[in-house]
Formats: structure tokens, sequence, C-alpha cells
């Protein structure tokens, strides 16, 4: 059905059929304006959205490709032995008894003797723990020992618990020197881990992966370090023995 | 005469610039047209291919993410590594090392000047107990002493001699020293 407007041959002076030509391509320039904000714009924002999302795909893409690579050129080896020299270092729980005999077993190696030890921490020179990032992660084991023997292996002997796994830390050194004995009183802290540092491994970015310099020059400054076990420690492991025997309360 | 000189009544003049003004919008129109749906049809086009190319980032991020999954285990070691060898850098960089400086201290004089006996009176504080045969050999002692309060020694902070005992005969010298290491 077709709309008859009955319009007047002139509208303020011009003719209405000059006017219905120059008004035709108003309902393009509407229909424009409606698909512009319809579907133009919001086409360009999404393209815009996608960009940045393949911009950031392609960056976590980038990193992981980073964090894949560092970890295919590690040295696989080397990683184990780190693991083990980390592993010698750190004790793994509170176990005062064990480093007394790792202390004993490093001071026969020079000839000395343990005269006495003590496992009351004492005073300490600094907290309970060593902190990273205000985070209580390792905890101070401290003895006091008393080492009897050669003037001669002294130094040996210090510089011995100094390079020893696990790293021993001297807080209190005191010397009492004869002729040719001497009986060193010393103060020592072994250290172990109070916190397990989970992190998904995911989410760990490459440097929290990668090795720093500073990092690198301890694990290459303890592996020249001696690992020392302490021996006799109580075996944990083992099977239960139930004994036959009559209660002699019963008899 | 003229080529331009139009003949025509004023009426048909008229008709014929409104057919010609008509045809010109027309023409805009198509014009308009045309540029309106290329443009639509370059921005879907743009807009499939950049859901493409996020389609085969994702795809190639996930090849990726995979991969790395494989090596998990490597990466949460290679984390505990760091995360432990931080730590024991950190005790290995506050410890004192008592050997180290006992060292220092054992390689501070010549074999002239005899150290019989040493104290650590405090962390980095070292009080010697020497002896000399030869009285002249105390110039070395003095000069070293010199050359720790003038900096001249890296490793030494400041030198006291504390006393100095000669012994009635005179040939032996007994010396105290007081070193501080920095």
């Amino acid at each position: 059905m077709k709309l008859d407007l009955a319009l007047p041959d002139s509208i303020f002076g011009f003719e209405t059929s000059l006017f219905k030509i120059i008004l035709l391509p108003l309902p393009l320039i509407i229909g424009f304006l409606i698909s512009l904000s319809l579907v133009i714009i919001p086409k360009i924002n999404e393209i815009n959205d996608l960009n940045v999302s393949i911009a950031s795909k392609n960056n976590e893409t980038n990193l992981i490709v980073a964090k894949k690579n560092y970890l295919m050129s590690i040295n696989k080896d080397q990683l184990k032995d780190d693991k083990a020299n980390l592993q010698s270092a750190l004790l793994d729980k509170n176990k005062t008894y064990y480093l007394v005999g790792v202390v004993r077993a490093i001071a026969d190696n020079y000839g000395y003797q343990v005269k006495s030890f003590s496992i009351s921490p004492g005073k300490l020179k600094s907290g309970s723990e060593v902190q990273i990032a205000n985070k209580d992660v390792m905890m101070r084991i401290p003895i006091s020992v008393v080492l009897v023997g050669s003037k001669d292996k002294q130094l040996d002997l210090v510089t011995a618990l100094e390079r020893s796994l696990p790293i021993l830390t001297i807080d209190r050194f005191q010397i009492a020197n004869d002729q040719s004995a001497t009986e060193l009183d010393l103060g020592i802290t072994a250290y172990y881990m109070s916190v397990n540092q989970n992190s998904t491994a995911s989410n760990l970015s490459l440097e929290e992966l990668s090795l720093k310099k500073e990092e690198k020059d301890v694990l290459s400054r303890i592996s020249e370090f001696t690992k020392v076990e302490a021996s006799g420690e109580a075996s944990s492991t083992g099977t239960y023995v139930m004994y036959q025997r009559p209660n002699p309360f019963s008899l | 005469m003229s080529m331009d000189l139009n003949l025509l009544p004023s009426r048909a003049k008229f008709q014929a610039a409104k057919i010609k003004l008509k045809k010109r919008v027309m023409l805009f129109n198509w014009v308009f047209v045309s540029f309106w749906f290329l443009f639509v049809l370059v921005v879907l086009v743009i807009n499939f291919i950049t859901k493409a190319r996020l389609n085969s980032a994702v795809k190639k991020f996930n090849v990726e993410q995979t991969q790395y999954n494989a090596l998990i285990g490597d990466a949460s070691l290679s984390y505990q590594i760091k995360y432990t060898a931080k730590l024991v850098g950190k005790v290995l960089k506050d410890r004192f090392e008592y050997g180290v400086s006992i060292k220092k201290i054992n390689n501070l004089f010549s074999s002239d000047v005899n150290i019989t006996d040493y104290q650590i009176s405090a962390e980095k504080q070292f009080i010697l107990n020497g002896k000399l045969t030869d009285g002249s050999k105390m110039d070395e002692v003095e000069q070293t002493i010199k050359d720790i309060n003038s900096g001249k020694m890296e490793d030494f902070a400041s030198a006291k001699l504390s006393s100095v005992v000669i012994s009635p005969d005179g040939v032996t010298w007994n010396f105290t020293l007081e070193v501080n290491l920095k």
C-alpha cells in the first residue's frame, strides 16, 4: 500500500518535488547512523578487545616458552646435585642431638673430643628465625659445645666447622689455651626449614625459576663444603616385634 | 554564436536542472551505500580475522602450556632450589667466619714475629699475645699497627698495642695487641 501524502506544490517557496530529491539520502544517512551504533562500533570495540586478548595470550605464551626453554636448558644432573647439597645444608627438622653428632664427627677428624655439650639455646645473637621478606621460614637450632684437642689443629677444626654441610654458624667463640692443648667453647647454630614452601609451579614466573648470580654463587660455594653425617643416629624405621612374655604379676 | 545559449523555456530548464540534481543525488546515494557496505564488510572481515588470530594464539598457548606441564616437576624443583639457596645465602652472608678471620690474623706478621696465643674478645676483635726473641723485630709490629690504622691493610679496621713486657735479661719481648677486623 503506497502512502500518498497530500503535500502542497511548494514549501517555503520551494517546489515540493525538489525537497523530495534533496531529502532522498536522509533515510540512508539515518540507516547508516543506526548501523554504526548497532553493528559497526560494537564490532570495532570487539576487534579492539580481541586484539588486547591476543596480545595478552601472546605475552603469556612468550613467558611460558621462556620458562620452558629455561627448564629444558637446565642440566638435570646439576639440578639434582644442587638439591642434594641444599638438603644437606639444612636439617629437615629440629634434630639437636643429630647436630651434636655432626659436630662430634667433625671434631673427630681433627683429633678433638667433645668435653661437654648443652642443647639449651641460651641467648642467641639474633632472633630464632631467619627471615626473608618478613616471613619466618628458617629456624635456628643452637647448641653449646666444648671441644678439647691439639692447638695446632684449632684453625683446621674451625674452618672445617664453617665449611661443612649442614651449615654451621659459630655464634660464640672462646678459647682457653694450654701448652699444646686448647679448649674451644663454641656456640654453634644450625638451621632447619620451618615452613615448607609450596607454590603452584604453573604460576611461577621465570624470575622465580631462574637462579640469580648470588644464588648460583651460593650453590657453587656450598658444593665445595664437606657433607658430614652424624654416626649412630637413632633409626625411626623398623618392624614391631611382640615378645611373648608372661605377665609376672599374674603368676 | 555561443554554444552555452539555452533556448529552452524556463520551466523546461528548471525540469532539466531537477533531473540533473536527482541524478547527482542518486549517484551520491549509490556511492554512500557502496562505501557503507564496504565499510561494514571490512569491519566484519577484520573481526573474523581477529577472532581467528585469537583462536590460533589460544591453541599455541595450550600447546606450550601442555609442554610446560610436562616439565612441572623441574619447575617446582628449580623454585625450591632458588628459594632455599636464597635462605642459605642469607645465612652465609650474615655469619661471621672465625676460620677466615683467624687465618687473616695468622698472616698478619712474618715468621719473625711469633704469635703465641690469641683470644677473641668480641666478634671481629682479636687480642694477640706475641713473643719476640729479637727486640729489633718490634719495628715490624709497630709498622704493622701503623699500616692498619692508616687503612693500608684492607681487612683490618684498627690495632692498638696494649702492653709490651721485656724480660729482665732484655732478650725476650712479650707484647699484647688488640686488632679489630673490618
